[in-house]
């Protein structure tokens, strides 16, 4: 089902390294995902929409302040199902456009061959040449400079399984509860989609949340209310899995653009 | 004082006492990760480039970096003199920075100085200069290639190719920049 949510909203979810940009009524969303789950907590099975988003500071040839997503949710549901609507969201646009891949520089990244699917652990260890880092700034840092660039050429890949404090919102994996059910979807280096399956206990999301705002007031960002209204609504929320993707970033891919600004109208 | 959010190319920026300018700069976020902000700079003493990588709050210290207009004045066997015409202050440029540049340069001769810190680090000529030829052979009779060339010594001792017209003389106008022969501006 579609839906349709807020823009503005008076109880961003905190989140420490997206900031939200405050206007006179509220902030702008950053991502759905406050008004969406409380859909799921309500009911509804499966939703998704196509909405603006706004994240403060965030220029670059991948990045807008004001940018275009898709996100989408399923009740009773895990993330390999969301990889799987990923892969048939994606192949089917391509069969629509009469394109078996995406061209990229010299390379053809075949979207009908089987995706790959790396962890993060295996990741570090073939691009960075060592285990997960423990610091932050080192696994963002190597994550950009030595992982991202070398992901999703000839098939895309998608990258799975982050350590756990990278997943305030995600269940934790079962074979392992230092690590979260998370992935991100890569194609010819480029990040394309977030997806997760989603943390439904009640209370450890609300500890979770609060961690957040401890991590945004060290990183000197500003202060948010606690986001009382979603935490009320995540006490009725089933297991469920939730997926984000950057549409813009998609059309630069079957469009061949290098910069966001390429596929944009102003 | 510069955060990494304002960096951009062409910034000038102080690093372990070094000047640099930013001549790539790309922003990056994985997921739900922190900015990175990846600069690519050139050292402007020694113009190697280094690649870095920093968080948004870093900050950086702009480096005293400003261009004048000079006026070559002459070489004193160990640097080259150069006068601002405004003040009259004569700059002193080591010999070696000088290396690719010296054959080119003419006494009052107009030049785009680089100043770090009151010193010249870097002297940009004019893209193009007329120079007269001191020296060079008559072209061979009956060569009739169109391209032919034969080389031919400047007043200042810079030695390039000139066409096989071109006489002894001569005032030719030529690039700085790929040493060569451009046209023939004046014959003797």
């Amino acid at each position: 089902m579609e839906v349709e949510t807020p823009i503005l909203t008076d109880e961003p979810l905190p989140e420490a390294n997206i900031e939200a940009i405050k206007t006179e009524k509220g902030f702008l969303i950053t991502s759905p995902e406050v008004y969406m789950k409380p859909l799921l907590a309500q009911g509804a099975p499966n939703i998704f929409q196509i909405t603006k988003c706004f994240r403060k500071n965030e220029h670059g040839s991948r990045h807008r302040e004001e940018f275009t997503m898709l996100e989408w949710y399923r009740a009773n549901s895990d993330y390999a199902k969301l990889k799987e609507d990923t892969i048939k969201l994606i192949r089917f646009i391509a069969e629509v456009l009469n394109t078996q891949a995406i061209e990229r520089g010299d390379s053809e990244i075949d979207l009908f061959a089987n995706w790959e699917d790396v962890t993060i652990d295996e990741a570090y260890r073939k691009y960075a040449g060592h285990q997960v880092p423990e610091d932050d700034f080192q696994f963002d840092e190597e994550m950009t400079r030595l992982i991202e660039p070398n992901l999703g050429w000839n098939k895309p890949t998608f990258l799975s399984d982050y350590p756990i404090k990278y997943c305030p919102m995600s269940a934790a994996c079962q074979s392992n509860k230092n690590l979260g059910q998370r992935f991100e979807l890569y194609i010819a280096g480029l990040e394309l989609a977030n997806g997760c399956t989603e943390l439904s206990d009640w209370e450890k999301q609300r500890k979770n949340i609060e961690i957040e705002q401890q991590r945004r007031a060290q990183n000197k960002m500003q202060p948010y209310p606690l986001p009382e209204t979603f935490l009320k609504a995540m006490m009725t929320f089933p297991p469920a899995a939730g997926a984000a993707l950057g549409l813009d970033r998609l059309v630069m891919l079957f469009t061949r653009s290098d910069d966001i600004q390429d596929v944009l109208t102003f | 004082m510069y955060e990494a959010s304002d960096l951009k190319k062409g910034i000038k920026i102080e690093l372990e006492g070094e000047p640099y300018i930013i001549t790539d700069f790309e922003f990056s976020k994985p997921g739900k990760g922190q900015a990175i902000y990846r600069v690519r700079m050139k050292n402007l003493l020694t113009g190697y480039s280094i690649d870095k990588s920093y968080r948004s709050n870093d900050k950086f210290q702009p480096a005293n970096v400003s261009n004048l207009k000079l006026q070559y004045s002459y070489f004193d066997g160990t640097n080259y003199v150069f006068m601002d015409p405004e003040t009259f202050e004569n700059y002193s440029v080591n010999a070696d920075l000088m290396e690719d540049k010296k054959d080119y340069l003419m006494e009052n001769m107009e030049v785009d100085g680089t100043l770090y810190n009151e010193m010249v680090i870097d002297v940009t000529l004019p893209s193009f200069v007329e120079m007269k030829v001191m020296r060079s052979d008559p072209g061979v009779k009956g060569d009739t290639a169109t391209n032919a060339t034969k080389p031919a010594t400047m007043e200042t001792g810079l030695e390039i190719k000139v066409p096989l017209f071109v006489n002894e003389g001569d005032v030719i106008r030529i690039d700085t920049r790929t040493g060569e022969y451009l046209a023939r501006v004046s014959t003797k």
